[in-house]
């Protein structure tokens, strides 16, 4: 606890000046983007602390993340197959893009696709299924389209096609397979070969983005409407968790009446929008706004006093790695073995510790996370730029360990500090989006305040370790008094 | 405390006494708190190194503090470079290097690399270097704690030879038979007091560790003779990377203190790596109990039931960041894991109190962080490390370089115990009266190989230094 109180406090300080600057900071929505980037970072930064404690670096990772959302987004690439079946068309309804065919139903079932070929362009044109609009009661020969079928006569005959794609469950099991072999790899040429980690991690760098790259043609990859259920890992909110106080602060409605964006008093007013009491609007069954009744008095919003925020899924991975992690860190001997060996390699070496296995695995926890951060981040961002996507993460997921108490010397760290660190790098470039900050200076912002926080932590590490030597030299000399008097 | 003109005085005292402390202050490294120097009769003020220097005192420490990249000449003049037109003047600096070299009898080329050179050598530049502030009072911390016997001679020669030149030399140092031989005067310091001097005529071994102990210690050897078992360690014919030229064969019986003599440089560490599991031998085999066993890495020497207390206690023996505990339990976690995997708490706590007891350990408690405990007791840390896991042959190297003469009795009569129990020990010292008053049998080592092994009755220093200066009894 002690060595995470300097962090916590400069994450507190950061959040509190951002929302005396702008109360926005503390709504709901802020709150869980917040959250979910920390956690998705978190995944990358609790991974190199890992390498950090041994002593080495790890500059892969922005990379890893590029190439394993690229790797995801080509495996998980959504083809059709032609199944062979030739059917003909026998009604063509255009009004409502229906097609009737000649076919029993329960092969219909399973088609994703026909291809029928254009009469005047003499080319095939592919016509998707669309399965949520067929009303209940219609003939099960009839198939609904994506596409427009005025062109589609009937006699004419369609080729039958399926959707194909690999499996979403083996797609991540090979991505995080290669992500371990990457760590795998690092580990090997760093033990040894005797390889300079940043050496060898720098190489990486360039590899595993240029191969991004090169796989993709350097094309945006993504998963595009498909896949939802993968998504939820990213972008899923189980459950929300209250938050006392939220609605009051972030909304600007200090237990009175709530504004909205411009600063507006708002008021559920006759025939204006309707507000809820979390201050979000309300919706009717299709999407629209719902609007207060006509003639109705008007009545000022009064917010809940506690607000809700929706725990995002990537939150509870990263809460459950890190718990896992501490676990190990902390209570098992491997745990042990990597903090001694950070300290002092030959030590631990002449007690028998196998330091090449240990520093192995800490590059494989490395790279396995980046690799799960990386599947993380693709699901979440949906659309994958080669050339840019991941790129710095490396640096952010370093600082923020640093940040966390991670020595670069090796030997020190904590899993906690490093979450901590985490959200400190990312509430750093919202607040300065939140306080209006022209977004070019981020860098140079982010830069600064990391800088005197880290000088900050050192001159405070400097003091503790200058009284602890006192102590120890205090207790020491008490000791030999002890037993050199006589009895 | 009085230091003269020309004379050699010899600062003794137990670790952690207080001798390194005074000599930073000396030296201006460290500020006093209160009390004052006086130079020539006047009082002086020495707040840094700088004015230390100015005021010719000069102090070359126990870890030499020379860079090994640059060549002696640059190393002799490092901060104080000659200059010529803003620009290092080569010439004159390797020249003047030279006519200091020559003052300390060491015929070398400047423009050697540090790195090159020995230890004893390199402890030459040292001095070498402080004769060229013109130092006339030259504080030396332990110089011969990594010197081979000859070049130690050396370095006495060197020092009565500056002693006649009239500069005063303030020897710290562990080796009371060094003392005997060089000192004019002996000041014997105690938790930072002064316990009393010693003239010429009253220095000697017994004199020097009453006033340093406190106390009388007239058996500092205690050895028992007690009938060896039977052969436990055989190596046959192994050869040791450095040395792949000559192949090492010998036995040790369980309950037998072995000791393995010779110069610096001998291979006797490289051997007990190679016994280890540290690095892998190029040929022979190693016997336990009669039968062979491979041993390939330090976990195999530690399931084989062989410990070693390595020579560098600060980098191979502790990590010095982690606490008493931690640093002993660290071999032995494996063997009560929980779990597959999770450290067994209460095993580690009661491994630390038992040992911490049993070695009496001086220290705050199990969570002290070893940096801050003394020589001896991290060297006792080291062995409580090694004995938890209840070892049958117990490999030492150099176990009581740099401690305490307090804490050396303790080591050698906890070897004595060992051996009563049955552990078969095989020791490299430096230290000729170590050799001496432990060994049972005694193994020398001239540049890698085994160049004699003498009985405890044909055991006696000249002995020795005839197989350790290579000279093999025909």
């Amino acid at each position: 606890m002690k060595r995470i109180q300097g962090i916590l406090g400069l994450l507190i300080a950061i959040v509190v000046i951002t929302t005396l600057g702008n109360h926005q900071t503390l709504t709901d929505s802020n709150v869980y983007y917040l959250i979910q980037r920390t956690a998705l970072f978190g995944i990358l930064a609790i991974g190199v602390a890992f390498v950090i404690i041994t002593g080495g670096i790890d500059l892969s990772i922005g990379s890893v993340v590029g190439l394993t959302g690229a790797l995801l987004a080509v495996f998980l690439q959504v083809g059709y197959q032609d199944t062979g079946k030739v059917f003909t068309v026998k009604e063509v309804d255009i009004a409502n893009k229906r097609l009737l065919f000649d076919q029993p139903p329960d092969i219909l079932r399973h088609l994703d696709r026909i291809i029928i070929e254009d009469p005047k362009t003499k080319q095939p044109k592919s016509l998707d299924i669309d399965r949520q609009v067929i009303p209940a009661g219609s003939p099960a020969e009839l198939l609904a389209f994506k596409e427009q079928v005025r062109w589609v006569k009937p006699g004419m005959t369609a080729n039958a096609l399926i959707k194909k794609h690999m499996s979403p469950t083996v797609a991540i099991l090979l991505v995080m397979l290669i992500s371990i072999g990457i760590g795998v790899f690092h580990g090997l040429l760093i033990t040894k070969l005797k390889l300079q980690p940043f050496v060898v991690t720098l190489c990486g760098l360039l590899i595993y983005r240029g191969f991004a790259r090169g796989l993709t043609g350097d094309n945006v990859a993504g998963f595009k409407q498909f896949f939802g259920g993968l998504k939820y890992l990213a972008k899923g909110q189980p459950f929300s968790i209250p938050a006392p106080g939220l609605n009051w602060v972030g909304k600007g409605n200090w237990g009175s009446q709530m504004v909205n964006d411009k600063g507006e008093a708002l008021f559920n007013k006759a025939g204006k929008i309707m507000y809820d009491s979390q201050g979000n609007i309300m919706l009717n069954a299709d999407g629209t706004p719902q609007m207060f009744p006509e003639g109705a008095a008007d009545q000022p919003i009064m917010l809940d006093f506690i607000g809700w925020i929706p725990v995002p899924m990537p939150f509870l991975i990263m809460i459950a790695i890190g718990i896992i992690s501490a676990i190990f860190l902390h209570k098992t001997i491997y745990g042990r073995y990597l903090l001694a060996l950070g300290r002092n390699e030959q030590a631990a070496k002449f007690s028998g510790i196998k330091t090449d296995r240990m520093v192995i695995m800490a590059y494989v926890i490395c790279s396995g996370l980046a690799g799960l951060g990386g599947i993380l981040f693709a699901l979440d961002i949906n659309s994958i730029q080669p050339a840019g996507h991941g790129s710095f993460y490396e640096l952010y997921a370093i600082a923020a360990a640093v940040l966390g108490g991670c020595s670069l010397r090796g030997g020190e760290g904590s899993i906690t500090g490093v979450i901590v660190g985490t959200a400190v790098m990312r509430s750093l470039p919202n607040s300065i989006n939140m306080l209006q900050y022209p977004t070019h200076l981020e860098y140079l912002i982010v830069g600064v305040v990391l800088l005197i926080g880290v000088i900050a932590d050192e001159l405070v590490k400097r003091v503790a370790a200058k009284r602890r030597a006192i102590r120890e030299a205090k207790a020491m000399a008490e000791l030999s008094d002890a037993t050199a008097s006589p009895p | 405390m009085n230091f003269r003109k020309a004379e050699v005085l010899a600062l003794i005292g137990e670790n952690g006494a207080g001798k390194s402390t005074l000599m930073k202050i000396l030296a201006g490294v460290q500020p006093p708190d209160e009390g004052e120097l006086i130079l020539d009769g006047k009082p002086v003020v020495i707040d840094s190194v700088q004015s230390a220097l100015d005021k010719g005192i000069a102090l070359i420490h126990q870890e030499l503090n020379l860079s090994g990249n640059l060549d002696v000449g640059a190393n002799i003049f490092l901060g104080r470079e000659p200059l010529k037109m803003g620009l290092i003047d080569t010439k004159k600096m390797y020249a003047d290097s030279k006519k200091y070299l020559e003052m300390v009898g060491f015929d070398c080329d400047p423009q050697t690399l540090v790195q090159t050179l020995t230890t004893g050598k390199q402890q030459m530049v040292e001095i070498a270097k402080a004769l060229s502030v013109d130092a006339r009072i030259l504080i030396m911390d332990e110089p011969t704690s990594s010197l081979s016997s000859r070049e130690s001679e050396a370095l006495f020669k060197v020092i009565k030879d500056l002693r006649t030149r009239g500069v005063s030399i303030i020897y710290i140092s562990h080796r009371l038979g060094e003392v005997v031989e060089l000192a004019d005067r002996v000041v014997v310091l105690r938790d930072g007091e002064n316990a009393g001097d010693l003239d010429r005529v009253d220095i000697n071994h017994d004199n020097m560790v009453r006033l340093m102990v406190g106390r009388d210690v007239s058996q500092f050897y205690q050895r028992e003779h007690h009938v060896p078992g039977d052969v436990l360690l055989k190596v046959n014919n192994l050869i040791v990377p450095e040395n792949p030229r000559h192949k090492l064969s010998f036995q040790i019986r369980a309950g037998e203190i072995v000791g393995v003599a010779g110069l610096v440089g001998a291979g006797r560490t490289e051997m007990l790596r190679v016994l280890f599991g540290v690095d892998a031998s190029l040929g022979g085999n190693v016997e336990l109990d009669g039968k062979a066993v491979s041993i390939d890495s330090p976990l195999d020497a530690i399931r084989a039931g062989i410990a070693l207390v390595p020579e560098d206690r600060k980098e191979q023996g502790l990590v010095l960041e982690m606490a008493v505990r931690e640093n002993m339990s660290l071999p032995g976690l494996r063997f009560h894991k929980q779990g597959g995997m999770f450290i067994n708490k209460p095993v580690e706590r009661n491994v630390a109190d038992e040992m911490i007891d049993a070695l009496s350990i001086k220290t705050p408690g199990p969570q002290q962080v070893v940096q801050f405990l003394s020589g001896g007791n991290q060297q006792k840390v080291v062995l409580g490390k090694w004995l938890s896991l209840n070892p049958r042959i117990l490999l030492l190297d150099e176990p009581t370089r740099g401690i305490d003469v307090g804490a050396k009795a303790e080591i050698y009569k906890l070897m004595e115990d060992l051996a009563r129990r049955g552990v078969a020990i095989l020791f490299v010292s430096s230290e000729m009266e170590e050799i001496l008053g432990m060994s049972d049998r005694t193994l020398v080592m001239h540049e890698g190989r085994l160049t004699g092994e003498l009985t405890k009755e044909e055991l006696s220093e000249e002995a020795v230094m005839q197989l350790a200066t290579g000279n093999v009894a025909a």
